[in-house]
């Protein structure tokens, strides 16, 4: 059974709240997140990617219940989380915030950030799991820690405590939503080998939610692509990044700049960004940046199925017909366009301004 | 083009009603070749951003340069007046920075405002300003209508793009990149660094690009330099610096950051954090940190000098006592940096600063 399950979730935020839309009942609306399957399982890592506005911070919130769903379910270990208490989900579910300068209480030292949940879900052997939590983050002794306020803390010690006080309740869910992007380089691993040590060791169940391509592929077992709030391809990582199955994925992974300093990448090269989610074009979203696009494209549903050359335990899907019926050659990129980029298609596309829009932020 | 030589900037703070300073960049030298991109990288606090407001001369009002030279097509940018530097500032040397997309005034059009920074440089009529940003908009892959549209109509990427194209309007010499994609996905990072190569290509300009991304630099620069703590810890060819580096912070911070090509390496953290800038005596910054450091590292400012080839200098006093094959290959291993070294390895016999753990000196 899934420790979390998302099946077909969806949120929908009503775009015009004046006066006029009141009145004219003309509300329209924005597809944040659109009828989304995902589940993460006991022990596992999985990322979710894609670029800002896709919809990805929306569906953490679903997660956490800061939002409520506007279709779809969410269950935790088999039970719907809206039958759930609040306090008996957050013993359960705990999250990990991007900024660990803004998510601590700078008049709490870290002993009483870490009492207080403790003290709300009225949990006793407090100093115990006060120190073991601390320990397991790598802050040891922890005598060094407990008295020490977040401002005398620097970034990546900051963030491990943030991460101690969603440990402390020993909760079978993490959702960590860019846990690492505000740490400098050098301490950021360290907060990435808590993460797993805690997939490994713990059997903790993860939702890591980022747009670093890079390091998705060092800490998730699994991957997902979001793509103005549908999930594009789904399935190992490895799969993901050695044979990808949507075009969409192709181009993302293939934008992710190399550390090799004699690496001959090619640059991915889009005039043209994300279509507007109020008013999205029919069939595949993709379809007007995609090299691959034909027809058929305006009439795909974005289901997701097994692209052609999947393993048969269905755990690698795409939402792309030309993927699922073998279509795709990237190699033919090269050919597309002698640079390998999508020049020619984005410049004669798309004039109007909606079209370039920026996606908003949620 | 640029030579930066021993080059201090100095912040003036008051603390408790006493007054201090401290020495953001202290004695960093390199230079700038014409047509070159030269890529600056380091974490935060290391002193980056303030080198390029020590460049541009923009410095805060509590900062100012302390000592040394930076040299530019004959001038020293150190020493000039403001009304001299005001005609630097855009027509021979650009600024984008990490925020620029957001530097837009809104209630303007993008057109209107490049041709006010235009107006204030060159006399141009309104047709030769049109057709100018006309033509750079076509370079920076924004269609050439889009001009009279408001800011809040472009996207992110398509902003930054606008503003790429702002700073070249008047072809300068040298473009300064203060973390120009880090706000942005990768999708419009890379549509971005391909512009940026394809006009450094067209007008040769040289750039100074400073960013956190070691990917960034790998890909895009022809010499890098690391800065760590308000020095330059190692400069070289970028090919040098990433394949055979010589100081261990650049070791460090290459086995730190994700590789897209080697996904199942190991992260390997550098254990603590930077130290702080005030009032630190003579030693080596990265002391601390560095799993080679001996008491010497902790008495010794080191100095960069070349090892191997002449153009590819670091700051470290390990690499001739230990040579720097031997502590690429100590620093490839995880427990070199994170657990107790064999008694003897360290050559010095007292225990390594670093097994103090991370909070050396109060943040």
């Amino acid at each position: 059974m899934s420790t979390l399950e998302l099946r077909g979730v969806s949120m929908d935020f009503p775009q015009e709240t004046g006066l006029s839309a009141i009145l004219t009942r003309n509300r329209t609306f924005v597809k944040a997140v659109n009828n989304v399957d995902l589940t993460v399982d006991q022990g596992e890592i999985v990322g979710l990617v894609g670029e800002s506005g896709c919809g990805k911070t929306t569906l953490a919130k679903l997660a956490m219940r800061i939002h409520d769903v506007t279709g779809g379910e969410i269950t935790l270990n088999g039970r719907p989380i809206d039958d759930l208490g609040r306090k008996e989900f957050y013993r359960e579910v705990q999250m990990v915030f991007q900024d660990p300068f803004k998510s601590l209480n700078p008049r709490l030292t870290v002993r009483e950030q870490l009492l207080e949940p403790l003290r709300v879900h009225d949990i006793g052997d407090r100093e115990r799991r006060i120190r073991e939590s601390l320990e397991f983050d790598r802050l040891s002794p922890p005598e060094k820690y407990l008295d020490k306020y977040p401002h005398e803390l620097y970034g990546g010690e900051k963030q491990r405590v943030s991460i101690a006080t969603a440990l402390i309740l020993e909760p079978s869910v993490i959702v960590a939503d860019e846990p690492v992007s505000m740490l400098d380089v050098s301490v950021r691993a360290g907060v990435l080998g808590i993460l797993k040590d805690l997939a490994r060791e713990r059997d903790t169940a993860i939702l890591y939610i980022s747009h670093d391509i890079a390091t998705v592929q060092h800490v998730c077992s699994k991957l997902a692509v979001m793509y103005l709030g549908k999930i594009f391809e789904r399935g190992p990582t490895a799969n993901i990044v050695e044979t990808p199955g949507h075009p969409y994925t192709e181009r993302l992974f293939s934008a992710t700049p190399e550390t090799d300093p004699t690496g001959d990448r090619e640059r991915v090269v889009y005039d043209k960004t994300v279509p507007d989610p109020i008013d999205l074009p029919e069939g595949c979203f993709f379809k007007d940046r995609c090299a691959f696009a034909n027809d058929a494209c305006d009439d795909e549903d974005m289901s997701l199925r097994p692209p052609a050359d999947a393993a048969p335990d269905g755990e690698h899907v795409v939402a792309c017909h030309r993927s699922v019926n073998g279509e795709i050659d990237f190699t033919e990129l090269d050919d597309y366009n002698p640079k390998g980029r999508h020049e020619t298609r984005t410049k004669e596309s798309g004039t109007s301004p909606t079209d370039e829009s920026d996606a908003p932020r949620e | 083009m640029l030579e930066i030589e021993n080059l201090v900037t100095r912040y003036r703070v008051t603390e408790n009603g006493e007054k201090r300073h401290i020495d953001a960049v202290d004695d960093v030298s390199f230079s700038v070749d014409e047509g070159e991109i030269f890529g600056l990288v380091g974490e935060s606090g290391c002193g980056k951003s303030t080198l390029a407001q020590s460049i541009m001369g923009i410095l805060p009002r509590n900062g100012s340069i302390a000592g040394g030279n930076i040299r530019f097509d004959g001038r020293d940018l150190a020493t000039i007046s403001e009304e001299e530097m005001r005609k630097v500032r855009w027509e021979e040397i650009a600024l984008i920075s990490q925020s620029a997309m957001n530097a837009f005034d809104p209630v303007y059009t993008v057109g209107e405002q490049i041709r006010e920074a235009i107006e204030v440089h060159r006399e141009m009529s309104r047709k030769e300003m049109d057709a100018r940003i006309a033509e750079l908009f076509e370079m920076v892959g924004i269609d050439s209508e889009r001009a009279e549209d408001y800011p809040h109509q472009f996207s992110g990427g398509m902003k930054q793009r606008a503003m790429i194209a702002m700073a070249l309007v008047l072809e300068p010499d040298l473009i300064v990149a203060d973390e120009p994609t880090t706000a942005l996905d990768v999708i419009s990072q890379d549509t971005i660094l391909h512009y940026l190569e394809e006009l450094q290509r067209e007008t040769g300009a040289s750039i100074l690009l400073i960013t956190h991304d070691m990917s960034v630099v790998a890909e895009l620069c022809d010499t890098t330099g690391v800065m760590y703590a308000g020095k330059m810890a190692e400069v070289g060819p970028t090919e040098k610096v990433f394949l055979e580096p010589l100081h261990p912070y650049t070791m460090g911070l290459k086995h730190a950051f994700p590789s897209t090509t080697d996904r199942d390496a190991d992260l390997i953290s550098i254990p603590g954090s930077p130290p702080e800038l005030r009032g630190i005596a003579d030693s080596c910054r990265f002391a601390s940190r560095c799993p080679f450091a001996t008491d010497d590292c902790r008495s010794i400012s080191p100095q960069i000098e070349s090892y191997g080839d002449s153009d590819h200098t670091a700051a470290c006093i390990r690499i001739p006592e230990l040579g720097a094959d031997e502590l690429r290959r100590r620093a490839s291993d995880a427990t070199t940096w994170h657990k107790e070294l064999p008694a003897g390895l360290d050559g010095s016999g007292d225990s390594p600063e670093w097994e103090r753990g991370e909070t050396e000196g109060s943040p």
